[in-house]
């Protein structure tokens, strides 16, 4: 197809309508999208560089009135409109007629467009700044040839490694002492069974020992024939014995007999204030150390449930809602009771 | 309903009312453009076969009798008509058809290498061919372009834009799209954003180059990646990093909500700056308010 409306024609139309009346640019391309009948506007970012171009050509010159540039015929330019009037007065008609020569005339147009904006764009990357690319890397060499990467990477890699081993390690760390509170917390539980066996068959042993020995001391009393001294004694041996039992700091009664003298039972006190069995292993404590070092590690442990259970079981909303009644219940009681 | 056989130059007037265009040609130029009235099919060149038009239900379609996939069925029945088909593709066929259709159509066009032009249709557009130049013109709808080696040209596109071509170059004039995607295997792409509203931009090439201009104002983040062609850009927000040869060029312009990813092996990208709007342009605006259609005055 022949060009319709190529570079040299959109430039004689320009030049027409500059004949007709000086016009701002704003203006021409008002005209041109008349003339393409609405259909096409020729975008502004091209036609202000062919009316520069034209200025360079010496065809057209602007003034500026008003702060805006208005642009007009030269003489030259006059010159060459006239000499290819025949050429433009034809096209005009062909563009009016035809939905092929419109069609036509726009395509034209369209490329130069196309190409003056590749041409203007193309130019202004060239002089572009190319962030950090001056350190004069070859892309190509990639991490063989370029030494800051390749170190870059290879430290990345060592980072992410030793964070790995750290994380490991921490893994690691956790499970065994996890493991060791298992541990310890079964001993815990079979050490308090052991105790209570043990004082529970001391305290029979004892009390069976005791009543061996009284009736013993009745029996002899009474085959003495002073039974009554003998049952005095022996009530009062009795009273002495049991009291003795009763206590819970006792250790070897002091006239244990001969026969039982090998058996040696020791019972650490046991607290009646001590708290249930059915408490979790977490809150029991050691009465024999400081009471309020024992508070404090009470708490820890306490914060540590909480913080445990959070991290297992999620915090919603409402969750930390009824978290807050409760301690703050707790609290209330905990202030009550210590505060006095 | 009508059918028509072109043999020569001729110019038919539609009375029916036409909702969809099919045209599918050869060789020669296409021309699309949106027009009041009824549509208008002009056929000014003409060689070697006639040219079969048929409008039926508000699709009309302008192609070779054996294009037409129906014809295409009946040509493989026996050796002497496929003969006759490949016969007559070897024939010369070129033609320079041109419609004037409602603006809201749907326009479907495919060539092997006439140019196609297609010009402010508002409805969905689709261009096939092999080697022709595409142009295309104040559409808003969505429009799809695959070509192999033509280059495409848009100006002043609105809403979405797909081009596909193997090594034709893309180059988008004024483009005010929300939606642009670009894939070239060697053609280069250059992209000429003239729109603040946030704009989806997606360019994919193998070693095409790619450039894109963005008014300063621009909300978008950037992505542009490239393993081994250079990155250039004159926006300061842009970095470069990326280490194991591919470059990243990445950033916020604005508030970022909209996108610009570029994706390429060996092309270079540049992000550039798109000059301010000439002053007097501007006072223009002001007192020239009845061009509102105009795309410079989104600019103000």
């Amino acid at each position: 197809m022949t060009p319709v409306f190529g570079h040299g024609r959109l430039r004689l139309y320009l030049l027409k309508l500059l004949d007709e009346s000086p016009r701002h640019g704003y203006e021409v391309i008002r005209l041109l999208e008349e003339r393409f009948q609405g259909l096409y506007a020729p975008s502004a970012g091209t036609v202000y560089p062919r009316l520069a171009k034209l200025e360079q050509e010496g065809l057209v010159a602007h003034s500026t009135e008003g702060g805006r540039k208005v642009y007009r015929l030269t003489e030259a330019g006059r010159t060459e409109l006239s000499t290819r009037q025949s050429e433009l007065a034809e096209l005009e008609v062909e563009i009016r007629d035809s939905v092929a020569q419109l069609a036509g005339a726009i395509r034209e147009d369209v490329r130069d467009s196309a190409q003056d904006l590749r041409a203007e764009i193309w130019g202004a990357a060239k002089e572009a700044p190319r962030p950090r690319s001056e350190d004069g890397s070859d892309p190509w060499a990639g991490p063989w040839g370029d030494k800051e990467s390749w170190q870059r990477a290879k430290d990345e890699f060592t980072q992410f490694k030793l964070q790995a081993k750290e994380q490991a390690k921490r893994a690691k760390e956790q499970e065994r002492a996890a493991k060791q509170k298992a541990k310890a917390a079964e001993d815990e539980a079979r050490r308090l069974r052991a105790e209570a066996k043990a004082s529970r068959t001391a305290a029979q042993q004892e009390a069976l020992r005791i009543k061996r020995r009284i009736e013993q001391q009745v029996k002899e009393a009474a085959a003495g024939g002073d039974w009554t001294a003998g049952l005095a004694e022996g009530l009062s041996e009795l009273t002495r014995s049991l009291s003795g039992l009763a206590d819970a700091k006792w250790g070897r009664p002091a006239d244990a007999p001969a026969d039982g003298g090998a058996e040696e039972v020791r019972l650490d006190r046991i607290d009646l204030d001590k708290p249930p069995a059915d408490l979790p292993e977490w809150a029991t404590t050691d009465p024999a150390a400081d009471p309020a070092r024992e508070l404090e590690r009470l708490l820890d442990r306490f914060r540590d449930q909480v913080r445990d259970a959070a991290r297992d079981g999620g915090v919603t909303p409402a969750r930390l809602g009824s978290a807050q009644a409760v301690l703050a219940a707790a609290a209330e009681q905990l202030h009550r009771t210590l505060g006095r | 309903m009508g059918k028509w056989t072109v043999s020569e130059p001729d110019r038919i007037t539609l009375d029916e009312p036409v909702g969809t265009l099919h045209v599918r040609v050869v060789a020669g130029a296409v021309n699309v453009v949106a027009g009041e009235g009824p549509a208008r099919l002009e056929v000014t060149e003409l060689e070697g076969e006639p040219l079969q038009v048929t409008l039926e239900n508000g699709v009309l379609t302008v192609t070779y009798q054996d294009l037409a996939w129906s014809e295409l069925a009946e040509s493989v029945k026996s050796l002497e008509t496929v003969k006759s088909f490949f016969g007559g593709l070897r024939r010369k066929r070129r033609a320079v058809v041109s419609l004037s259709v409602p603006a809201g159509s749907d326009v479907k066009v495919g060539s092997v290498s006439a140019a196609t032009t297609v010009s402010g249709i508002a409805g969905p557009v689709a261009v096939h061919g092999a080697s022709g130049e595409t142009t295309l013109v104040g559409l808003i709808g969505r429009t799809d372009v695959n070509t192999v080696t033509g280059d495409v040209n848009a100006q002043s596109v609105a809403g979405e834009l797909r081009v596909n071509t193997v090594s034709g170059h893309v180059t988008v004039v004024a483009g005010t799209a929300d939606k642009l995607l670009a894939k070239s295997v060697s053609g280069s792409v250059t992209l000429d954003l003239d729109t603040t509203t946030p704009t989806d931009l997606h360019v994919t090439t193998v070693s095409g180059a790619v450039a894109v201009r963005l008014p300063s104002q621009t909300d978008a983040k950037v992505e542009a990646g490239s393993t081994g062609g250079e990155l250039s850009s004159t926006f300061e927000e842009l970095k470069v990093g990326g280490s194991w040869g591919t470059k990243k060029l990445s950033g916020q312009l604005g508030s970022g909500t909209g996108r610009l990813q570029v994706t390429t092996v060996s092309g270079a990208v540049t992000v550039l700056r798109r000059p301010e709007a000439e002053s007097d342009r501007i006072d223009l605006v002001k007192e020239l308010p009845a061009a509102p259609t105009d795309p410079t005055t989104q600019e103000s």
